[in-house]
């Protein structure tokens, strides 16, 4: 696996297993639903998360600051999507 | 009721997120620094900064003990225990509870403990280790649907075979503050001991663990506003001399000896021998500070005003018929939190977080979304994950608005 490096205020580095949890779900399926995110969660063992479920909505911010995801609202629902960005990210894992 | 200018208190509140301003409903998880609590451990760092005086022998040690039992005797007086040697540092209320699952000694006829199904993971799962390697057996008491507990059922499951039950003064997930004294009472009548989980009581209500008969008790600092690091455990004096060495090393020994390849081990008496290692001195500190601040607001006065705000709360979202509440708050009232979920399960609790994070024009709402770490009374109470709104002193009913208009504008969207 190609390592993939994200730019911090701390310097570059690879991106977390939370991370690459939100690619790959984008990935497999690109503009879902924070519920449809989760219950494609449970298929990928680096998505296991140690404490809360919320963690990957967490990470999702995180990526979007990253320019890796983008989310939008619409009727009371968040939908999740790669940008380009992230498309040439998630191709990597 | 109210605390005016707290907030001047807590330096966060100067913070904008986003340009927004904070409101803070995530007290369960953790409670925001007031500032003497930042002085005192900055003071430890900038004019101490060394071991304490049980170690070295030197002047700036000799100052750094003065405060650490200063801060035992503080906790002691906090409590109400009987002696400060009752007092033992630990990182936080779940080491705690993995050192008495882990030392409580067990007999052959007393190898059971009593749970019930409130407890967070942090109690399961010492004990369920600890279960599988020391062979005690566990027995769970469920609590009602509407989040109460079933005395009669409780004191059903505790019999002669019983060695501890332990049970949380005020849960993480309900709000609801259980009976203590009374199931400390029917833990003593079959000879058992009782372990309470005040983790989320001693931020709002003031403990009394002789008047309540308890044994032992854990708690964490940071969730009284103190440093994170530092929590505590109550045994009862005569309870601590039974329990096994559980972290040793430094610090706890009386005296070490090697004769023909024989090691023999004198530990310190209790609570020595049972904090190995250097201490978190600058939490420890922290935590007298953080136990002083909420003094001087008077803890009587805490109380009264943090169920009045959690009742508030219940008063104006059980208008909401799309929620679900976890417990019961009209006949129970909650005591410092309440937890919902939303009964149409196509409306996600985790989107309405990103709702009060990102979508309110002048606030960024923080609340804890999950299943905060008591997944099998999620499912129990039939749902997996809840949002939950916890309150401190520094919250205020307009803020509880804010949060309700929210929630209407967010409901709103859907169509």
């Amino acid at each position: 696996m190609t390592k993939l490096l994200i730019k911090t205020l701390a310097g570059k580095r690879p991106l977390t297993d939370l991370e690459k949890c939100m690619l790959l779900i984008l990935k497999t399926e690109n503009n879902i639903s924070s519920q449809r995110v989760l219950k494609l969660a449970k298929k990928f063992n680096i998505c296991a998360s140690c404490s809360d479920r919320s963690e990957v909505f967490s990470i999702g911010e995180k990526l979007i600051k990253k320019n890796l995801v983008k989310r939008r609202f619409k009727e009371s629902e968040y939908f999740w999507a790669l940008t380009k960005k992230g498309e040439f990210f998630s191709k990597k894992i | 009721m109210g605390f005016g200018k707290i907030k001047k208190e807590f330096p966060v509140f100067r913070k904008k997120i986003r340009e927004k301003k904070l409101i803070y409903f995530d007290n369960a998880c953790t409670v925001l620094k007031p500032k003497p609590v930042i002085k005192a451990v900055n003071d430890y760092y900038q004019n101490l900064g060394t071991c304490s005086g049980d170690r070295s022998s030197h002047h700036l040690s000799w100052e750094v003990q003065e405060l650490i039992e200063k801060s035992r005797e503080k906790v002691k007086r906090f409590i109400s225990a009987s002696s400060a040697k009752e007092i033992i540092w630990t990182r936080n209320a779940t080491e705690g509870i993995n050192l008495v699952a882990a030392s409580f000694p067990f007999g052959a006829k007393r190898n059971e403990v009593v749970l019930t199904l409130l407890e967070h993971h942090s109690v399961f799962l010492p004990f369920y280790e600890q279960s599988k390697r020391r062979h005690f057996k566990i027995k769970m008491v469920p609590p009602n649907k509407d989040g109460t507990l079933d005395l009669n059922l409780l004191e059903k499951a505790i019999t002669k075979k019983t060695a501890l039950v332990s049970v949380t003064h005020l849960s993480n997930v309900t709000g609801l503050v259980y009976p203590v004294k009374e199931i400390a009472i029917l833990a003593h009548q079959k000879g058992a001991k009782i372990l309470v989980d005040d983790a989320q009581f001693v931020a709002s209500h003031k403990e009394d663990v002789q008047k309540n008969q308890i044994d032992f008790l854990v708690f964490s600092g940071h969730k009284i506003g103190g440093p994170t690091g530092i929590g505590v455990l109550y045994a009862r004096d005569f309870l601590l001399k039974n329990l096994l060495p559980y972290n040793i090393g430094g610090g706890t020994i009386q005296s070490v000896k090697v004769k023909e390849n024989k090691i023999k081990v004198q530990y310190l008496p209790p609570p020595f021998c049972f904090e190995a290692g250097i201490q978190d001195y600058a939490g420890i500190i922290g935590l007298k500070a953080a136990i002083d601040f909420l003094e001087k607001q008077n803890q009587a006065k805490i109380t009264n005003f943090i169920e009045k705000l959690s009742l508030y709360a219940f008063e104006q979202l059980k208008n909401f018929p799309e929620i679900k509440f976890l417990a019961n708050y009209q006949d129970q009232k909650p005591s410092s939190l309440i937890s919902f979920y939303f009964k149409n399960k196509k409306i996600s609790l985790y989107d309405f977080n990103l709702f009060l994070n990102y979508r309110l024009k002048d606030y960024f709402v923080a609340v804890r979304c999950g299943h905060h770490c008591a997944q099998p009374l999620h499912h129990f109470l039939g749902s997996p994950v809840s949002m939950r709104l916890s309150f401190f002193i520094y919250n205020t009913k307009k803020e509880v608005d804010v949060f309700v208009q929210s929630l209407e504008n967010f409901l709103k969207h859907k169509k």
